[in-house]
Parts: structure tokens; sequence; C-alpha cells
């Protein structure tokens, strides 16, 4: 047993230091609670992940459907733009065409053409045409031709290089005329010959693309650009042009009928930026609707910032709640494992106790059985001796004269009373206490029959309470009660006289009173006086009596009114329980 | 002690202590019985009630080791049918019981009163218990 207690103990203290022990015999609460808390957190943090990735392509998408929009407006407006733009060029390419250049040029009125034309330009500042030479020789603001070279501009150069019958959009420049920002829409002028004659040109002011942009709902860090298609920057809102080209804005995958999304570097920087691309028409232009990247993703950011500390923080506070959960319930297995402990202990205590409660009362029973057996044994020997005694008695007295045997048979007759009371005795139960009513109804039947009271006519009346008594006044009151009667029966009924003797053992008082009496014929009626034992006091039987009772502490009254009574007054014995 | 010499019967008297068999036979005597014998073991008392035939057997229980007075009743009144009067010091119930289970003419404990023994003799005798 103390082994077993050794391992299971070893088991105990072994548990929280291997977790992993206790997992897999069975789910204990505490893995429960690891494990719920695992999975919560798990779910949480899943979930919270699963919602900011579906956040950031909402976000994206969003951006994706705004920038093309953009995208879209600033090409359909851009477009229109050089449409119209063209097509006034081309009407007054057709007239100086077929007026022949330098008809058309020196033809008083020419600029009031072109400033009718200019008119149903709104966008268009100034339409101004220049010669072969590279000289402006009618301008729609002015009369006077200003005397101005514009030979040198890139839109010149490409139309006096190349025969084409496209318009051209010319580089961001400024106004040599007026000093506005401007972008020029130009034709090629031909002569009949198809050499070249010179370029007319339509400036655009930069004012009128700023208004428009401003006109749309552009979020923080967006732009908008307009490139040619081999990538230089004509226009960018906001005006901020570190470079002039930008070539990756135009390469790649770019919306011809609407705008295509991607993600490319920031021209100004090289951060990423969302960006939205459209052809404009055949006319070579780009349209890039952007937005920087970070700028896209701030809400986004900030919200994965403050739902993260959310989360975080729930975390963190159910694994506080975790682990002094786990406390608590590791102090109650502790608790409960030494409640059991203790239990156990307590138990064996109990057992050990009961064991040697049991063994000593088997010793003590054993021992009462010991003594009763002895006492048993003590009374059935002094029985036997005080048979023999009598029955020497006995054997002497059929030897003598008859006045040695009436003496002798009135010795037997004292020990054959002492032996009934150890024969009384030994048929009880205890060995110490006899009843008194059956005690007192025996010895007077025995008297009765052992004085023939039956053929007599002597009665019997007895009638005592069923008191216990010890032996040592079970013994002085059997010697008493046969005295008394034997000398009833001896001397009161003389010569066939009839009657009646009547024993009482009851409690008066707090005493225990014995009475004894008959109604014979008392002293008066015998000569003998002598052999009567009360009053005179001299018999062998009076003596006894006085004595017994002296002995007992008690007192002794004879009435001598119609017989003989007697009450013999004791003090109580001690009730033994 | 009135003796009534016609129907007294013979008896035999077993006791291992000769002090009390010599008083029992007294008494028997003075009562008019013959006595046929006396016995102070088992196989004595069954040996002289075989050989003498008497009317009663007075028997004690303990005599001595071995087989006691009752074992030796139940001998002589199952093979001979002779009569029983228990004289005896064992009063416990069990030995009571085994001494009434022999349907014995009286069970006296000593001390016996001469009276009692008498009152027993004068009975008319009982059928016996084969």
């Amino acid at each position: 047993m103390p082994k077993d207690d050794a391992l299971r103990d070893d088991a105990v203290t072994a548990q929280p230091r291997h977790p992993a022990h206790v997992t897999f015999p069975r789910v204990g609460p505490r893995c429960l609670l690891v494990l719920l808390t695992t999975v919560f957190v798990v779910v949480t943090v899943a979930a919270w992940g699963a919602f900011l990735m579906r956040d950031r392509a909402q976000v994206l998408e969003a951006t994706d459907q705004q920038l093309r929009l953009i995208a879209r407006l600033v090409t359909g407006n851009t477009f229109r733009t050089v449409q119209g733009s063209d097509l006034v060029l081309r009407k007054i390419q057709s007239d100086i065409e077929s007026r022949g250049f330098a008809a058309w040029a020196f033809e008083p009125g020419a600029w009031q053409r072109l400033n009718a034309a200019a008119g149903t330009l709104p966008q268009a500042g100034a339409l101004f045409v220049i010669g072969a030479d590279g000289q402006a020789v009618a301008h729609s603001t002015d009369a006077e031709a200003p005397r101005i070279f514009l030979g040198d501009r890139d839109y010149f150069v490409a139309h006096a290089k190349r025969r084409s019958d496209a318009p051209y959009v010319g580089d961001r420049i400024v106004s040599r005329i007026d000093g506005r920002d401007i972008i020029g829409i130009s034709r090629r002028l031909n002569n009949a010959d198809g050499s070249f004659a010179g370029v007319v040109v339509a400036a655009v002011n930069i004012d009128y693309f700023d208004r428009f942009f401003e006109s749309l709902p552009l979020a923080p860090g967006s732009a908008i650009t307009i490139l040619r298609g081999d990538g230089t920057i004509l226009l960018r809102q906001p005006h901020e042009l570190p470079r002039h080209k930008a070539p990756h804005l135009a390469e790649g995958e770019v919306g011809l009928e609407q705008a295509v999304f991607s993600i490319l570097p920031d021209p100004d920087d090289g951060a990423p930026m969302a960006v939205a691309r459209q052809t404009v028409g055949s006319y070579g232009l780009v349209v890039a609707a952007s937005r920087r990247q970070d700028q896209v993703f701030d809400a986004w950011q900030h919200r994965l910032l403050t739902g993260s500390s959310v989360v975080a923080v729930l975390v963190a506070g159910l694994s506080l709640l975790t682990v002094i959960g786990l406390r608590g319930l590791r102090r109650q297995e502790a608790m409960a494992a030494a409640l059991r402990h203790s239990n156990e202990d307590l138990e064996r205590r109990v057992e050990a106790r009961t064991a040697a409660l049991r063994t000593t009362n088997s010793a003590l029973e054993a021992a009462v059985a010991e003594k009763s057996l002895l006492l048993h044994e003590v009374h059935h020997r002094v029985k036997n001796n005080l048979q023999m005694v009598e029955a020497l008695l006995a054997l002497q007295s059929s030897r003598v004269d008859e006045d040695s045997r009436q003496a002798l048979e009135a010795a037997r007759r004292r020990i054959n009373a002492l032996g009934f009371v150890h024969q009384q005795l030994l048929g009880g139960g205890d060995l110490t206490t006899l009843r008194a009513d059956t005690f007192l109804r025996d010895l007077c039947d025995r008297l009765a029959l052992s004085f023939g009271a039956e053929d007599r006519g002597i009665s019997l009346a007895v009638g005592a309470e069923p008191l216990p008594l010890p032996l040592d006044l079970a013994i002085p009151i059997g010697l008493i009660v046969n005295e008394v009667l034997s000398n009833a029966f001896k001397h009161a009924f003389p010569d066939g006289r009839r009657g009646t003797i009547s024993v009482s053992l009851g409690r008066q008082d707090g005493m225990l009173c014995l009475r004894l009496g008959d109604d014979g014929c008392g002293c008066g009626c015998q000569e003998d006086a002598a052999a009567v034992p009360v009053p005179t006091g001299r018999s062998l039987g009076h003596r006894i009596v006085q004595s017994l009772v002296k002995q007992l502490k008690g007192t002794l009254l004879v009435d001598r009114d119609g017989g003989t009574r007697l009450t013999i007054t004791l003090p109580q014995p001690e009730t033994p329980s | 002690m009135t003796a009534t010499p016609k129907a007294m019967p013979r008896v035999v008297i077993v006791d291992d202590d000769f002090l009390i068999l010599a008083y029992l036979e007294e008494v028997a005597q003075q009562l008019g019985c013959e006595v046929v014998g006396t016995a102070a073991t088992p196989a004595e008392a069954v040996a002289l009630c075989d050989a003498a035939r008497p009317d009663v057997a007075l028997m004690d229980v303990r005599l001595g080791s071995g087989a006691d007075g009752i074992t030796a009743a139940e001998t002589i009144r199952t093979t001979l049918g002779t009569e029983v009067i228990f004289i005896t010091g064992s009063t416990e119930p069990q030995t009571v019981a085994r001494m009434r289970a022999l349907a014995p003419r009286a069970i006296l404990a000593k001390p016996i009163l001469p009276e009692q023994l008498a009152r027993a003799l004068r009975q008319p005798s009982a059928p016996a218990a084969r």
C-alpha cells in the first residue's frame, strides 16, 4: 500500500511538469481550457486576417474603379480637345493649301480668318501659321504677325522632317508670343507639289486642362498624367515635373476602349502607385490616372493598426484570463489531491483505530468470558462444597439423639439455604445479582416443601417486587427468610393448626422493606418459649436474624398481635445497572 | 421424612462424590427405597443398571472427564427403559435442554432438599421413552 501511494504521488507531481502527458491519456479541464483559448485565438486572428485581406482587396477594387473613371473622363476630354482642334486645323489647312501658302499668307485678313476659327475653339488660346522658314506668318490674336522664329519647336521639326496627314501633339512649352503654358496641336501644310510649306498650330492653354482636372474628384495622393506614346510627359496634375519622360507609363498594356488598372512605380520617386491608363483615340497619347499606393492603403492601414491592437488586447486579455484560470484549476487540483490524501490518511487511521479497538474489544470480551467462567466455576465449587457440608451434617444427624438431630438438621437447612443462593446465582445471567421476586418465591417454596406445608394446610403468600438483589444482600436475606420461616413452620402452627405465612419485599421511603408474618399462635401457644426466636432473643435463630440485620445496618420491628409479624427495614443497595 | 414402604422404587445412585453418594443413599433408604447399587462413572452406571435393573436411576451430570451423566442416562433410558432423576449442579440452559430431551422423572438442582427427592420418587412412573 505505501508503495502504491508513492507511485501515485509521483504521477500527481509529475503532471504540471509535463503537460503533454496529461493531454493524451485524458483531456483534463486545464487542457480543455488551453485548447479552447488556442482555438479562440486562432479563429479570431484568422478571421481578422481574412477581413483585412478582403478589406484590402475592396480598397484596391474601389481605387481601380475610381481611377478608371477618372482616366475615362480625362481621356474623353482630351480626345474631344484634340479632335476639335484638329477639325479647325484641317479646315485652315485645306483653305491654305487650296489657295497656295504664299497667296494665303500675304492675303490681307488672313489673321481675321484665323481669329474667327479660333473663336470656335474655346480651349485654344491662339491659332497661328508658320512658314517653311520657321517664321510665324499669321496669328489669330494679332493682325501684325509677330516677327518670331518657331523653326526650332519640336512640332515644326517633326512636320518638316516627315510628311504625315495626322495631327501632331507637341511638347508642353511656354509661348513665345504671350508667355503662357501651352501645348501645340499642329498640322503640316503642303505646297501643290507636296513639299513642306509650313505648319498650322493650335495652342491649347494648359489652364484649360488644369481647370478640368480641378473639377475632377481626386483623392489625396492622386495624379493625372498625359503622355505621348514615346513616354514624354505632356501634362501632369499636380504640377510636379521632375522628369519629362516616363516611358514605363506609356508601355505595356494600356487600355483602348477603357482604362486598364495596374500597379507601377511613381515617375517622381519610384514609389508604387495604382494607375489606370487609357489611350486617347489614335492621337498617340496616353492618359494615366494614378494614386500612390501608400495613400490608397492609408485608411486601410489605419484600420489594420487599430483593429490589430484591439485583437491583440483581446488575445492578451484572454491569455491572462486563461493563465488565471489555469492557476485556479491547478490550485483546485492540488487541493483536491490534498483532500484525497488527507481522506485516505484519515481512512487509514480510522481503519487502524478500528482494528485496534476490535482487538481490544475481543481481548476484553475474552477476559470477561474468562472471568465469567472462573466466577461460574467458583460458585459451582462453593455450591458443591456446601452440598458436601450439608451431606456431612445430614449423615451426622442420623447418628445422634433427637435433640442433637434437630440442631444438626437446623444447621443443614441453613447450609442448604446458602447453597440455594449460589444455585440461583448460577442459574441467573450475570452471576452477581438475583431477581428478588423469583428468588424469594423459590426459596419460600423450598421451605414450604421442606416442612410439608401443603400436607399441614399452611399456605404461603409471597409478594416481592422484581428488584435486583446483589449477592451481598441475597445471602443475608435468604438466611433471614430461612430462619424466620423455619421457626414459623416449626412453632406457629402446632397440633394441626392451619394458617398462612406471608412474605413480601419492596421499596418504601427509599429503603428496602422485608415483611415476614404468620397468623399462627405467636408466643403464647407454646410452653417452650425459648424455641421461639423473637422476642426472647436467646435462641440461635434469633441471634442469626439480629446479627444479619445489624450487619446490613437495618432495623427490626416485631409485632406479636394475632401471630407474629416481623418488619425488617434495610438500606437499599446501590443498584447495579 | 415419612416413608411409604409399599410403592417406593428400587434405585441406583450415580455420583462421583462419595460423600454425596453416601448422603443420597441414606436419604433414599430413609424414604423407603431399596438402593440396589451405586456408581461413580458413566460406564459403571450403565453396567450397574444393566445388571441390577432398578426402577429409577439418580443421576449426577458431571462425572469427571469424558462422557457425562446425561450420556449414560440416555443409554440407560433407551436400552433399559430405566427412569432417571437428575440431581445436578449444572443448570446451564443447554445442559438442562439435553436433560429434558430424555423426559426424566425430575431434574433437581443441588443443593437438594430430601423432600424434593421424596416428591420425585413418589411420583407415578412415567412411560419409558423408547
